[in-house]
């Protein structure tokens, strides 16, 4: 039953976000190992994932990287990460692949930092454009499937919550103009158990993890 | 970290009234001793405060990267349970009661937090998480 979870700084490293909390959705027991990272290409990271890339999981024979990839081995084991009902899973593919793909422009101008107060910065006409198609995609989402809870598909935190987690951290930390739906869901994510935890654990990371160019934006 | 907090009513015939025993039982990020190789064994530490008011036992614990997990003594002897008295806190530390792991699948390494289930007679199963620290350099 051992697993292994490679991950990257917790504070910074918005895949190994998502990676976690799918992990954690399925209920998988992983020793979890945290890399620090370096900023781009990371020697440490290099040694112990296929791609070079973190997360990466080791689970029982299975050597899985990618976050979307490494959903869909989560789904395998607790087929809960995606809605039950066809069409709302099949959206919720669709938006998680999208995130997956996309809003590069949003990911530079607004990197995820979780222990910082970068209110106000990183607004480009890109970022912004980004940051609208997002807020359509979690409205829409919510008006279609979302009326039984506070996430996109209702109820329950699914993968395609996961998958928006690190956006809403970064809408935290760089607070641009949101709606009001758009802040109810920030807040509903940020509040869940599993996105706590990953804010515990990026807190008590050494301090000398921390990267200066991440660190002296304002 | 307050992890499984359990309230158990459970009515005491010798009181006149309705008594209730609180169980809850919390543990905090222990430690755990890095390894350069599988298949070694490695050392587990951790605290358990007993924050109820009745007294629990701790019967085993469970890391999966090992290929068994015991409690034993600080002179390496199997340990059968582990007593907490409420209000208490056990303290499993090298030089005292710790956790053995054995035949470990994964090295443990820099940055690695282990995940272990820890089994009470009145709490249940606990998780609790190791993070692991350098080794002591061997004598």
């Amino acid at each position: 039953m051992a697993a292994k979870l490679y991950l990257g700084t917790a504070r910074y490293s918005s895949w190994s976000m998502r990676g976690w909390l799918m992990v954690h959705l399925a209920g998988l027991v992983a020793e979890e190992v945290f890399v620090p990272l370096a900023g781009g290409n990371s020697p440490a990271v290099k040694a112990v994932s296929p791609s070079g890339t973190v997360p990466y999981l080791e689970h029982e024979g299975a050597r899985v990287w990618e976050s979307l990839a490494i959903a869909e081995y989560c789904a395998e084991i607790n087929p809960a990460l995606w809605p039950e009902d066809r069409i709302a899973r099949a959206h919720a593919r669709a938006i998680a692949s999208e995130m997956h793909a996309g809003f590069r422009n949003l990911r530079i101008a607004m990197p995820m930092n979780l222990g910082r107060d970068y209110a106000g910065l990183g607004q480009t006409p890109e970022s912004l454009a980004d940051v609208a198609r997002i807020e359509a995609i979690w409205t829409e989402t919510r008006e279609s499937f979302g009326a039984s809870g506070p996430y996109l598909f209702g109820a329950t935190f699914n993968a395609a919550d996961a998958m928006f987690a690190p956006i809403v951290a970064r809408f935290i930390t760089f607070a641009p103009p949101l709606g009001e739906t758009t802040k109810a869901y920030c807040a509903a994510v940020r509040a869940h158990p599993l996105v706590a935890k990953w804010y515990d654990l990026a807190a008590k990371e050494p301090v000398s993890w921390q990267l200066e160019k991440y660190e002296t934006l304002a | 970290m307050k992890l499984r907090p359990l309230l158990l009513a459970l009515p005491l015939l010798a009181s006149p009234g309705l008594a209730f025993a609180e169980i809850d039982v919390t543990l905090d990020h222990g430690s755990v001793w890095q390894t350069k190789k599988v298949n070694v064994r490695t050392e587990g530490f951790i605290q358990i405060h007993n924050k109820g008011n009745a007294v629990d036992v701790l019967t085993g614990a469970n890391c999966s990267i090992a290929g068994s997990t015991e409690l034993v003594g600080a002179d390496g002897k199997d340990l059968d349970s582990l007593t907490i008295q409420p209000g208490q806190t056990l303290t499993l530390s090298a030089d005292g009661p710790h956790l053995l792991m054995r035949h470990l699948s994964y090295t443990v390494d820099y940055g690695s937090i282990l995940p272990c289930s820890f089994t009470f007679q009145e709490a249940g199963d606990l998780l609790g998480y190791l993070n692991a620290t350098p080794a002591p350099a061997k004598k």
